[in-house]
């Protein structure tokens, strides 16, 4: 029993002996020193963090003899290889190229990786290929251009969304998609495709504001296969008045007592930077617009124009305010009013319409005081005389 | 000497017959009557001007001032038309008046116009403040004369008119009268002729001022 185990481990050893001795043969020693890695692609050339990269290595055999390997296999600390290794991968003919591919996925941390790619040779030693990765944690910047300075609830306006890429390498498939929520946006969304390192692009958005709420500006790209995205909030507050707005402005308001309606005569003034185009005035509760004027339009009125207006309503005698509204529309369509009190002044309405059927009795008394005076006066210069 | 005109206009004219004949007098009637009558004029122009004062920055002074000038010399016109009416008439009937003696007995009967002048210059002054004129906007000619027609029938204008008119007609009556008087006086014609010469005219200015009335205003208020 003793001299079997004795028996079995001699040859052992002389196996294992004969395996290494036959490996590192001089001449497979040669041939794999032919062996070199001609070129290494990376897609996405930089990474992000937990992005997935394919990495291709390929071999090219520049000597006279085949080299046959072992395994090839990705080796690395800070990233995850996805793939498997190559395992019997046969040889390389002399003047072949072999490629290799494999799937990296880079973890949390950025900076400079060195993988390394390792060969195993038969019959000779290995083949080892460190290669530099970049792992950046720069996402696409995204900015807004040309925003109105204030909103107006319903009146549209154009901005821009300004995107950039700070990265060392191209993103594709640049997206970006506003939520517009209860606004109006158009376009609904913005396909810029590829955006090149360092480049920028500006993307015009109309929007029509219907609240307050925000609007968020969803940048989606793509490093290499990877999808990434990124937002910029657009903060939305109307009710506030823009400084450029038309603004319609009365003056010079003269108020007139008509039999039985108010006249009310005046300027309107466009005291604003923009154009106020169908400028319109009528009267507002509690008075009655009746005609010949009940309402006025002015048209067009370019910034500091004026021009003259004139309305014509009813109200009740212990009215004593009136609102003159005026209105407008922007250059969208969008239309805006405003109320300017007009004081009608107490006990100076309107007099009771008067019976327009004949004349009144004193007129009727003087006319037959002047016929009669006029009579008498011819007969008493026709009268005779002594 | 007015006062005699208008109380015993047959004593006041047969003096005037023996004199030579001059018209310093009846002028001077015709000035007064030229210059209340241009105040109402300029009222009325003022209140017209009104109607276009949209147009154009002034036109309402415009219109009053030249109102007030045409009344002015209307006055004036009126007198020598009257005159070569009268004048012609008289030689019709064969009366022996010069044309500057009708002259003198067409402005002197004017004196009651005055008075008719200075009525309806207090009646403008109630009526015109109550017309209701808008000012035109437009400058469609179709527009500016339906605006025009509007005044004419605005409630406070249409009554002036005819008020102002009858007082007119009123007047002439009296007018006739005098004339009739100094005709028969002065240019040898009987006192029918005489009512015929200075009556004619008359009637004939009434109906068409009657007319004209009905055609603008149309009709009584």
């Amino acid at each position: 029993m003793r001299t079997g185990a004795i028996i079995t481990l001699l040859f052992v050893s002389l196996l294992l002996v004969s395996i290494n001795t036959a490996e590192l043969l001089p001449e497979n020693e040669a041939a794999a020193a032919q062996i070199q890695v001609i070129n290494l692609s990376i897609d996405p050339a930089v990474l992000m963090p937990y992005d997935t990269a394919t990495v291709t290595i390929t071999l090219a055999n520049t000597g006279t003899k085949s080299v046959a390997i072992s395994s090839a296999q990705m080796l690395s600390k800070e990233f995850k290889v996805l793939s498997d290794s190559y395992r019997k991968v046969g040889a390389i003919g002399a003047g072949n190229t072999m490629s290799f591919t494999y799937t990296l996925q880079a973890g949390g941390a950025t900076g400079i990786f060195y993988p390394i790619f390792s060969v195993d040779f038969r019959d000779a030693n290995f083949l080892r290929y460190p290669f530099r990765v970049l792992v950046q944690d720069n996402p696409l910047e995204v900015s807004v251009l040309n925003k109105p300075e204030t909103f107006v609830s319903g009146k549209k306006e154009d901005l821009t969304i300004h995107v950039g890429n700070p990265r060392d390498n191209q993103v594709t498939g640049v997206t970006v998609i506003p939520q517009a929520g209860e606004h109006e946006i158009t376009p609904t969304s913005y396909f810029s495709g590829v955006l090149a390192p360092d480049s920028s692009v500006d993307i015009p958005f109309s929007v029509t504001p219907y609240g307050d709420s925000p609007i968020e500006f969803i940048v989606q790209y793509q490093n290499g296969i990877n999808q990434h995205e990124v937002s910029y909030t657009l903060p939305v507050e109307t009710g506030k008045k823009s400084r450029k707005q038309a603004d319609t402005v009365l003056s010079n308001v003269q108020v007139d007592t008509k039999k039985d309606y108010y006249r009310v005569t005046g300027d309107v003034t466009n005291s604003g930077l923009e154009t106020a185009n169908a400028v319109v005035i009528t009267s507002a509760e509690p008075a009655v617009p009746v005609f010949p004027f009940k309402v006025y339009a002015v048209g067009a009125l370019k910034p500091d124009d004026f021009a003259s207006f004139e309305v014509t309503f009813r109200a009740d005698g212990n009215v004593t305010e009136v609102p003159l509204r005026t209105s407008f529309k922007d250059n969208d369509g969008n239309e805006f009013a405003s109320d300017t009190l007009v004081e009608l002044g107490e006990g100076t309405g309107p007099k009771p319409k008067q019976d327009e059927e004949g004349f009144s009795p004193v007129i009727i008394g003087v006319l037959v005081v002047i016929a009669l005076g006029v009579i008498g006066a011819i007969w008493y210069s026709r009268r005779p005389r002594g | 000497m007015i006062i005699e005109l208008l109380t015993n206009p047959r004593a006041f004219f047969s003096t005037i017959c023996k004199q030579e004949p001059s018209l310093k007098i009846p002028a001077l009637i015709i000035l007064v009557m030229a210059l209340v009558g241009s105040i109402t004029g300029y009222m009325m122009g003022e209140l017209s001007g009104k109607l276009f004062s949209g147009m154009m920055e002034g036109l309402a002074t415009i219109a009053a001032v030249s109102a007030a000038i045409s009344t002015f010399f209307s006055s004036f016109i009126i007198w020598l038309v009257a005159a070569v009416i009268l004048f012609g008439l008289q030689k019709v009937m064969q009366g022996t008046g010069t044309f500057k003696r009708v002259m003198e007995i067409c402005g002197y009967g004017m004196v009651p116009l005055v008075f008719a002048t200075i009525i309806t210059l207090l009646l403008s002054g109630y009526y015109i403040p109550q017309a209701d004129i808008s000012p035109i906007r437009s400058t469609n000619p179709e527009e500016i004369s339906k605006a025009a027609m509007s005044m004419m029938l605005d409630p406070a204008l249409h009554e002036f008119s005819i008020i102002s008119t009858i007082i007119t007609i009123i007047f002439l009556i009296w007018v006739a009268n005098i004339w009739s008087i100094g005709v028969e006086a002065c240019c040898g014609l009987p006192a029918k002729k005489a009512l015929i010469v200075a009556g004619l005219p008359v009637l004939i200015y009434i109906a068409y001022t009657l007319a004209s009335l009905l055609l603008f205003t149309g009709g009584a208020a």
